[in-house]
């Protein structure tokens, strides 16, 4: 009686080890998943697609393109300028939004100054999407 | 009672013994190895990280073919080697053959005046359109 429950004991072993070993499939595939971890980004890309053509009028012909263009200047210090007058955030946004309604044509020329991080730019850009403007760009300050 | 015990030892011996036991555990490796691989974007992020801006903008960037990366020291990288900002026209002339998109990645406190002087180093390049890539803001 022993012997035979030993004996069936035996070959079930046999039976089990000749199927194939789960554990070199289980290595590989925690290796892929951590080369998939490693190597995978979840950053949700978007663009701002800028206005070329004003951008390159104002630069090749010192202000000929900037004609009709509202122009919003932006200090190293935070210091916010609507067409020259110093003001502040909100002020420029509800005048802009005023022009826009008035003009569907409307462009906004965004000057950051020297020190100005991009996110900063970036920033007034959306902040004149918002009001409705069209065709932005950004100059380099003179 | 006695036949109940006899009949529920094999199968824990068996569970025990074989691999069943990490059943569970591949399972689960393997949904995290599939979600992964579907949800995720192999990350292009140049020789250099850089902390992405963010804007509302809700457009799609496409299929960015031609990256220029500003790092955060103003450093220009195009495709994976560095460039001057004075020898980047030549580059991307020689690099694009015929297309008139190229895709500008920033990092987000890169100077602007330096974003806006690659802008026209590209533009020298005869390329069209610039687009800015941003991250959605949370």
């Amino acid at each position: 009686m022993a012997s035979r429950t030993a004996a069936r004991f035996r070959s079930a072993n046999n039976r089990r080890r000749r199927l194939i070993s789960l554990t070199p499939l289980i290595d590989v595939v925690f290796i892929l998943l951590v080369f998939f971890m490693l190597v995978s980004s979840f950053l949700d890309w978007r663009v701002i697609t800028l206005d070329s053509d004003t951008a390159e009028a104002a630069a090749s012909d010192a202000g000929g393109g900037l004609l009709g263009a509202v122009v919003v200047d932006i200090d190293a210090d935070g210091g916010l300028y609507l067409s020259g007058e110093p003001m502040d955030l909100q002020t420029i946004a509800a005048r802009v939004e005023a022009l826009a309604a008035r003009r569907n044509d409307l462009s906004v020329v965004v000057r950051p100054a020297p020190g100005v991080p991009v996110q900063g730019m970036v920033d007034m850009l959306d902040l004149m999407a918002a009001a409705g403007v069209v065709s932005l760009s950004v100059q380099r300050a003179p | 009672m006695a036949t109940a015990w006899r009949r529920r030892a094999p199968r824990q011996t068996g569970g025990l013994n074989g691999d069943t036991g990490v059943l569970p555990l591949i399972n689960v490796v393997f949904l995290l190895l599939i979600f992964f691989m579907l949800a995720g974007q192999f990350a292009s992020e140049g020789p250099f990280p850089i902390r992405p801006t963010e804007s509302n903008s809700e457009t799609e960037p496409g299929e960015q073919d031609l990256v220029v990366v500003v790092g955060p020291g103003g450093s220009i990288v195009m495709g994976d080697r560095h460039a001057g900002i004075d020898d980047l026209p030549g580059l991307l002339a020689a690099r694009t053959d015929g297309q008139s998109t190229v895709w500008l990645r920033s990092d987000a406190g890169a100077e602007a005046v330096r974003v806006i002087d690659v802008m026209h180093a590209i533009r020298d390049a005869g390329i069209g359109e610039v687009r800015l890539l941003t991250v959605l803001a949370p």
